[in-house]
Order: C-alpha cells, then sequence, then structure tokens
C-alpha cells in the first residue's frame, strides 16, 4: 500500500482533510460569494444579534461577522501556512546540518536548540510584536522564527540515523560535498518525518496567531485574524453578544482539530512504511 | 507543542474558558458594612488603561503632565490652591490648599498670600522660602516645564517679597482678573522643601543655590535627572521630605504605586486610609477581569461592559459616572515636515472636521457615556464660557462637504484612491505637487473605545480620499513622542496624536486656553500659533467680563487648531459601598485622604 492509500484508509485524516478543505473553501472563496465591506465601520449596524442580512450579526464596528470570519480566516490560514513551513524548513536544515556534521558543530548548534526551546515562544512574539508592526508577513517571519526547535531536534535525530546507513556512506566515499549529503540525501529521505511535523507546525502556528492576537498584537485593524477577533468578541461577552466569540472559537478549534489529525493520519502512514 | 488533537482541543476550549471566566481566581467580597467609619485600612484603585505613573517632582517636564501623576503628587505635595468640583462646581477646596485665600490690593497689582501651619515630614515648617524655592526653580527651568506659557507664569511675576515665615507677597506685571489669575496661576504653584531640595548633587551642601539664575538652573537639572529614576521612587530620600496627608512607600517597574498615611502630617485633613494602592492594567479589559473578581475597590466599567451594571451593583461596587472638566482632540504637528503645510491651511482642516461623526462615535462606541465636542471650552458641564458658535458645531458630519473642500483645492485621487495635491497653486503654500493626503495617527493602546474610536476615524476619512493608518503605544509614549517640536528635529516625525481616552485635556477651574493653544504654550503639542487667537487668550487672562471668553470659544472653534472630537468621562466608575469618602473630581483629582471604610 503506497502512504496515500494507508491514509485514506484513516478515517480521522480524511475527516481532516475534507474539513481543511472546506475551511480554505470558506475563507478564500466564500467572499466572491457572499460579499461583505470589511474595511469600513458602519455604526449604524453595530452589534446586531444573527438575523436576517447578517447571518452572524455584527460586531461593535458594523462589520458582518460572518464576513469577517472569512477575511480574519484567511489571515490566520495564511500565516499559519507561512510560518510552518519556515518553521519546518529552518528546522530541517539545521537539525540534519548538526546531525550529519557531528563533532562540536553538533554540540553547538543543538545547545542553540536547548537553549531556545528553554525560552516560552510566546514570550519572544509579544517582545518582537512591540518592537516591529505586525503584518501577515511579519507575524508569519516572527512564529517561523521562533517554532523552528522542535523540528530540528526531529531532525537531527532521523539524520544520525541515516548517516549510518550504507548509501549515506558510499556517497560520503565517493567524495560527495556535505551540502550535497545533506540537502539531496539526507533531507529527501526524511521527507516523512518532515511532512509529518509540518502539518503539527502549521496547527501551532494558527494557535500561536491566535494567541498573540487575543493578547492585542496582531495585525492592524481593520485586519483581522481569529484570534483578534476573539479578543474584541470577548470584551461583549458579558453583554450577551455571543455570535461574536462563537464562530471564531469555534473556527480555531476545527481547523487545529483538522490539522491535527491529518498530521497523526500522515505520521501513521509513514511509520508502517518505516516498519517495512 | 500538543501533538494529540483531543488534548489541543481541550487546551484551546480550557484557555477560552478561562479567558471568558476572567482568568479565574477568587472572587473577593466587597459591599456591606456597618456604615460607621473606621480608620485604618488599604483601598485600591484602578489606575487607566496602560498608564503608569512616571513623574513626582511638583515641577514636571513636558510629556509628563498626565493628570495621575498630578493627582498621586498632590497627595505628598500640597499646591498653594487646589481646586475641585466636590461642592458641585469647580471651585477652591481651602482645607487641601497650602495657602489662605490670596488678597490681591486694589489696583490689582500685588498678591499677599499667608500660608498654613504646614511642617514637612522633616519636621521642619513649610515657609515663604518654600514658595520662592518653587518660583526661583521655575524661573530658571521655565522651557523645560510642562505648565509653561510665555509671558504667564513665572514671567508676570515682578517680585517676591517675604513678609515673614509664612507670609509672602508676589507683585504682578499687570492687573489680572484676580479669579483667573487665583485659579489658572497661582493653583500651579507648589511649595518644595528647600532645605532639604536646594542641592545641585545627592551628596552636595544644601545652600541657597537658587538664589542665582546659574545655581537654580543646576539644582533643577538635579532634581530633574532624580524624577528621571523611577526605580528609585521609593528610596530616595528627597521624595521622602513631604508635607501631604501620604508619603510614597512603593513604586514598582511596572507604575504600580503604595502611599502609606504620613504620620507627621499637620494640616487640616489627615489620611483616614493606612494604604492607598494604585494599581496598573495593559487594557480596560484586564482592568475589568480583575474588578469582576474582586481585586480593586475603586476602579471603573469599560462602556463595553455597562450592561453588566446590575450585576456589580449585586457584587457590592456602586457604579457612577465620573464627568470631566475637559475637553478631547487630536493635535495636528503644524512642524511636522511633511505635513505641517498641510495641516497649516485651514480647509484641510475642515474637510477632516466634517468626516468625524461626533454622535455616532458617542452613541455606538461609548455607547452615550461620551459627550459631543466642538470646540475649546469643556462642553457637557458648566456651560456659562461656552459660546453659541461652539454650541452649534460650524462642521457637521458631511462627507460630501469634505469631498467638495479638497477637490475644490486641487486635491486628486491617486490610483490607490488617497488624494494627492494635483495643482499646487491651489493646495496651498509649501505644498508640493504629489504630496499625498495620508499620516499616521500615534494613540494610546488598552482601550477598545479608542480603538473603536480610531477605526471609526480612519474609515470615514478613507471615504474622503484621506489615508489613516494608527500607531497605538502605550499612554506614556504618546504623550513623550508627541510633543512640540521643531521640522529639523527627529522627534517631529509624529503627525496627529491622540491621548484621549479619559479626555485630553483637564482645565484647572477657569477653562482658558493659554497652557494649550497660545504660541509657545508648554502643552500645545502641535505647535499651533495664531496672533488673533493668542490676543483672545491674553484678554481671557485679565478681564473679568465673559465676553472674551465667548469669542475665544468662537474663534478657535472655527479655527480648528486641533481635531476637536467627543469627550468621554473621566471614566465610569465601580467603587465598593463600603468605601466612602469619595468625590468624583471633575478636575481628576483624588483626595485620597478623604477616603474611609464603614467595613
Amino acid at each position: 500500500m503506497t502512504v496515500l492509500s494507508r491514509l485514506l484508509a484513516r478515517r480521522t485524516a480524511v475527516a481532516g482533510a475534507i474539513l481543511l478543505v472546506l475551511v480554505v473553501l470558506f475563507c478564500f472563496l466564500g467572499p466572491l460569494l457572499y460579499g461583505t465591506d470589511q474595511s469600513h465601520t458602519d455604526l449604524a449596524s453595530a452589534r446586531l444579534s444573527p438575523g436576517s442580512g447578517h447571518p452572524l450579526g455584527t460586531d461593535e464596528l458594523g462589520y458582518d461577522v460572518l464576513g469577517r470570519l472569512m477575511v480574519a480566516g484567511r489571515t490566520s490560514l495564511i500565516i499559519g501556512v507561512l510560518a510552518g513551513l519556515i518553521a519546518t524548513a529552518i528546522g530541517a536544515v539545521w537539525g540534519a546540518v548538526a546531525g550529519y556534521t557531528g563533532g562540536w558543530l553538533d554540540t553547538v548548534l543543538m545547545r542553540v536548540v536547548d537553549t531556545g526551546v528553554a525560552i516560552p515562544a510566546l514570550f519572544l512574539l509579544l517582545v518582537a510584536a512591540t518592537l516591529v508592526t505586525p503584518s501577515v508577513g511579519v507575524l508569519a517571519l516572527l512564529i517561523g522564527c521562533v517554532s523552528w526547535l522542535v523540528p530540528a531536534r526531529l531532525m537531527r535525530a532521523e539524520t544520525v540515523s541515516l548517516r549510518e546507513r550504507d548509501y549515506i556512506r558510499a556517497i560520503t566515499v565517493l567524495g560527495a560535498s556535505r551540502t550535497r549529503v545533506v540537502f539531496r540525501h539526507i533531507i529527501p529521505n526524511a521527507i516523512g518525518t518532515v511532512a509529518v511535523n509540518a502539518t503539527f507546525q502549521i496547527a501551532d502556528a494558527i494557535l500561536l496567531v491566535a494567541y498573540v492576537s487575543f493578547l492585542g498584537l496582531g495585525v492592524p485593524a481593520p485586519a483581522t485574524d481569529w484570534g483578534a477577533m476573539l479578543s474584541k468578541g470577548i470584551t461583549y461577552t458579558f453583554d450577551g453578544a455571543w455570535w461574536l466569540i462563537l464562530p471564531p472559537g469555534i473556527a480555531i478549534v476545527l481547523v487545529v482539530c483538522a490539522i491535527n489529525f491529518l498530521g497523526d493520519g500522515l505520521r501513521d502512514a509513514f511509520a508502517v512504511k518505516g516498519r517495512r | 507543542m500538543a501533538r494529540h488533537p483531543w488534548r489541543t482541543a481541550l487546551g484551546v476550549t480550557l484557555a477560552s474558558v478561562l479567558a471568558l471566566s476572567g482568568c479565574g481566581g477568587s472572587q473577593e467580597q466587597h459591599g456591606g458594612g456597618s456604615g460607621a467609619p473606621r480608620t485604618g485600612g488599604t483601598a485600591r484603585f484602578a489606575l487607566p488603561p496602560s498608564a503608569t505613573p512616571n513623574w513626582i517632582m511638583p515641577i514636571a517636564i513636558p510629556g509628563y503632565g498626565a493628570s495621575y501623576n498630578g493627582a498621586i503628587r498632590a497627595t505628598m505635595f500640597v499646591p498653594l490652591y487646589n481646586y475641585d468640583g466636590s461642592s458641585g462646581s469647580v471651585a477652591l477646596n481651602d482645607p487641601s490648599s497650602a495657602a489662605d485665600p490670596p488678597r490681591y490690593s486694589a489696583d490689582g497689582k500685588t498678591v499677599t498670600i499667608t500660608l498654613k501651619p504646614l511642617t514637612w515630614s522633616t519636621g521642619d515648617p513649610v515657609t515663604s522660602r518654600d514658595v520662592e524655592f518653587w518660583l526661583n526653580l521655575v524661573r530658571a527651568g521655565k522651557d523645560n516645564w510642562g505648565k509653561y506659557s510665555e509671558g504667564l507664569l513665572p514671567d508676570n511675576i515682578k517680585a517676591f517679597h517675604a513678609v515673614d515665615d509664612r507670609t509672602f507677597t508676589l507683585t504682578l506685571d499687570k492687573a489680572y482678573n484676580p479669579d483667573w489669575f487665583t485659579a489658572n496661576q497661582l493653583s500651579l504653584v507648589v511649595p518644595m522643601p528647600q532645605r532639604a531640595w536646594d542641592r545641585t548633587s545627592a551628596d552636595g551642601p544644601v545652600g541657597d543655590h537658587d538664589r542665582d539664575p546659574a545655581g537654580a538652573k543646576q539644582v533643577f537639572d538635579f532634581l530633574v535627572g532624580q524624577a528621571k529614576k523611577l526605580g528609585t521612587y521609593a528610596t530616595n530620600p528627597l521624595w521622602k521630605v513631604v508635607n501631604g496627608p501620604f508619603t510614597l512607600s512603593g513604586f514598582t517597574a511596572a507604575g504600580e504605586v503604595t502611599l502609606t498615611k504620613n504620620p507627621k502630617y499637620t494640616g487640616p485633613e489627615p489620611a483616614k486610609l493606612d494604604t492607598v494602592k494604585f494599581l496598573t492594567f495593559t487594557s480596560s479589559s484586564a482592568e475589568y477581569n480583575v474588578l469582576r473578581a474582586g481585586g480593586i475597590d475603586y476602579g471603573y466599567v469599560p462602556t463595553s461592559n455597562l450592561g453588566q451594571q446590575s450585576k456589580l451593583e449585586a457584587e457590592g461596587y456602586r457604579v457612577e459616572p465620573w464627568n470631566g472638566w475637559s475637553i478631547t482632540y487630536s493635535p495636528y504637528n503644524f512642524n511636522n515636515p511633511q505635513l505641517g503645510k498641510v495641516f497649516s491651511q485651514l480647509y484641510v482642516r475642515q474637510a477632516l472636521q466634517h468626516a468625524v461623526d461626533q454622535n455616532a462615535i458617542t452613541s455606538v462606541i461609548w455607547r452615550g457615556s461620551a459627550r459631543v465636542g466642538y470646540g475649546p471650552v469643556p462642553q457637557d458641564n458648566d456651560t456659562k464660557y461656552l459660546s453659541q458658535r461652539q454650541k452649534t458645531n460650524p462642521y457637521p458630519f458631511d462627507l460630501d462637504a469634505a469631498r467638495k473642500l479638497l477637490a475644490d483645492h486641487g486635491w486628486k485621487p491617486g490610483s490607490d484612491g488617497v488624494l494627492a495635491c494635483a495643482e499646487p497653486q491651489l493646495c496651498g503654500e509649501g505644498i508640493a505637487a504629489g504630496t499625498r493626503l495620508s499620516f499616521t495617527m500615534l494613540t494610546e493602546s488598552g482601550s477598545d473605545e479608542t480603538d473603536g474610536t480610531m477605526q471609526e476615524l480612519r474609515s470615514e476619512f478613507s471615504r474622503i480620499g484621506v489615508e489613516m493608518k494608527v500607531n497605538a503605544q502605550p499612554l506614556n509614549t504618546v504623550l513623550a513622542n508627541g510633543t512640540s517640536c521643531e521640522p529639523a528635529d527627529a522627534s517631529c516625525s509624529w503627525q496627529l496624536s491622540y491621548f484621549g481616552t479619559q479626555g485630553s485635556w483637564y482645565f484647572p477651574a477657569n477653562p482658558s486656553g493659554e497652557q494649550l493653544f497660545a504660541t509657545g504654550a508648554g502643552t500645545n503639542f502641535g505647535s499651533y500659533s495664531d496672533k488673533h487667537a493668542d490676543e483672545l487668550m491674553t484678554a481671557t487672562n485679565l478681564s473679568s467680563s465673559q465676553q472674551p471668553m465667548f469669542d475665544y470659544s468662537a474663534y478657535l472653534t472655527e479655527q480648528l487648531p486641533v481635531l476637536w472630537l467627543p469627550n468621554p468621562p473621566y471614566q465610569v466608575s465601580a467603587i465598593d459601598t463600603a468605601l466612602h469618602g469619595i468625590s468624583q473630581d471633575p478636575l481628576a483629582g483624588l483626595q485620597p485622604q478623604r477616603w474611609f471604610w464603614t467595613r
């Protein structure tokens, strides 16, 4: 069985993938079918409860919540995916170089990782977000740059195992450069580990975006993301405006779960391949 | 990081539940009490969102004049004259003043003042020399004094004469309106402990350095330098010498302040509480969560939560609005190298003012707790100073009028929809072709209402082709970075600023504007300068008639030295029903020495 067929055999993974596709369609195609003005305030329509014209109501500045959920989701997903890929790429290269080179360089590189792991990512993000103006690109970069430590450790462990394989020894003896070995042989052969970890990184990044925005340091208004929506909505919780917190809250939970389901499925699929 | 989907989902859900429940924490009991006053105890007061006290010296330099700095300072260093609204209207509050009411000579040019028998915590009496010391330092450092306006204090005092230890006379340069002079000039004077502070270094000898202008400047610079060391506030022996009902016993890096009763206070209003704690919060939402958890005795309710009044009352709080003797605005930086010339055009200011929907902002964003404001005189309290022109708003919300003003003066939309000057001869002097109507608003962070107001302004401005970017910073940063400057200064990059979550400016008893809008005034952050406005303000300072104030109100309403904005209340307070003695002073004073518990 191929990895794909094994993945498709896992119902939670398929459910996660379907859910993810639906959310992506909702966020990226939704605004084409359900157009709303997410740039200008409309104070005359502020804090309307769900009803005709506004299926999920409006927020404190009159923005349509359903339309805002789509726009916010787009921001959260873009930042999450970009940050996840950045973290995975940095971590893969860092871990592969450390694991393949060994010696003092391995020690230095991995002590850097140990030190980084000891500092909470959220703390680093909050400090960085106060120094630079957050935007989609900046947030993706920041989150990516504080999230590569775990993939680096995973990749190093995988590399230490791979470098003892005969084909790696052979191409080393034949004179292949370290760069070639790392990028053409080590990383491609660890693609299963990398792919699985990338899904977790994306899920974690989406949560980190939500945390940072929840603390008021997300993308500047009128842009928004699910965390920012949740943060603003909670202000009105005591007034019973449930429609301001449930939609973004549910969206975050659904997407993070979907990506984790998919990641779990991928891990199992690759694990079976590894056992064979 | 979670590796199990259900664990992740559970974590997210728990985090949400915790946030919704006010971050957990045990609920403290409020309310109750026997009704009988008791001495002692502690009261916890919530400072405004993102506001942290950062000045202690009675002479505040520009950028350090936040109202809470002054309110806390007045508990330790008693001002010569204190005004408040505890009687129902703004009036002199004799018990919390350091001197008896002033006596003016028949020609109005000499003022005789007698100090009350107050004592410094060193045991030394408060004397005329302490007032002379303040005056000498202000003379030496007036360019660095945040309350300075050219021609006014200290320039208008020609001579100081000590009659005896407790009585002195001031000779004025001309006859002023006595009510205005006491309320807006003498109220700025704060006796300072000459015998403890008249030194040029921490270990230098105390002397009469202030009587020589060069020496006075050295003393001023030394004290300002000490006042900038926030971390030493609670331990610096300088600040331990107080004559007020409280002394400072704690000051954290986050700005949390602890006042304790001054056992050596000899005035008429000793503190009833042992301790008052001032707590800081990064946002009004954070404050409200702590309030709901019971961790604050005297806090505030964000307007977004005003619907919760009955629940708060059930938890032992009384909810009372605290309206200010104030106005709220955004100063234009007329010296900004990019846009100063643009802001100098009255038609530009008129267009922007037409794009401010004050009614919607007050009713929706502030949920009716703010009041519209169209000019330089407080509009929602005593209206005896208000001109008809200001009352009737010459620039109502009208986007078409705004667009027409800009189009008629040669502004055309670029490819991104933002207006650019296409006909420089129409745009105005000093405005180059291609100049874009795009600016950044430096605004205070931490308030949902302010965030909402900024989004509303940005939105309406974009509808007339003006781009507004928002740069939100803590209040102290906004106050420090949005001060007056010269075009060549690196600090002149700010374009508009907003520091009005609790009102931008709290007036002294007389709402004249010489500190705000006079040429070169210390709090004239945007460097507005208009000869006729200066003349009108001078007239309000000299005449006892109401007409100069009406003229001033009408002229500045039309001239728009700043962007007039809705005036929020100081706060909607939530006060423990067992905490008494509180009067919510429209001048933003606190007088915590009058607070007492009945529980």
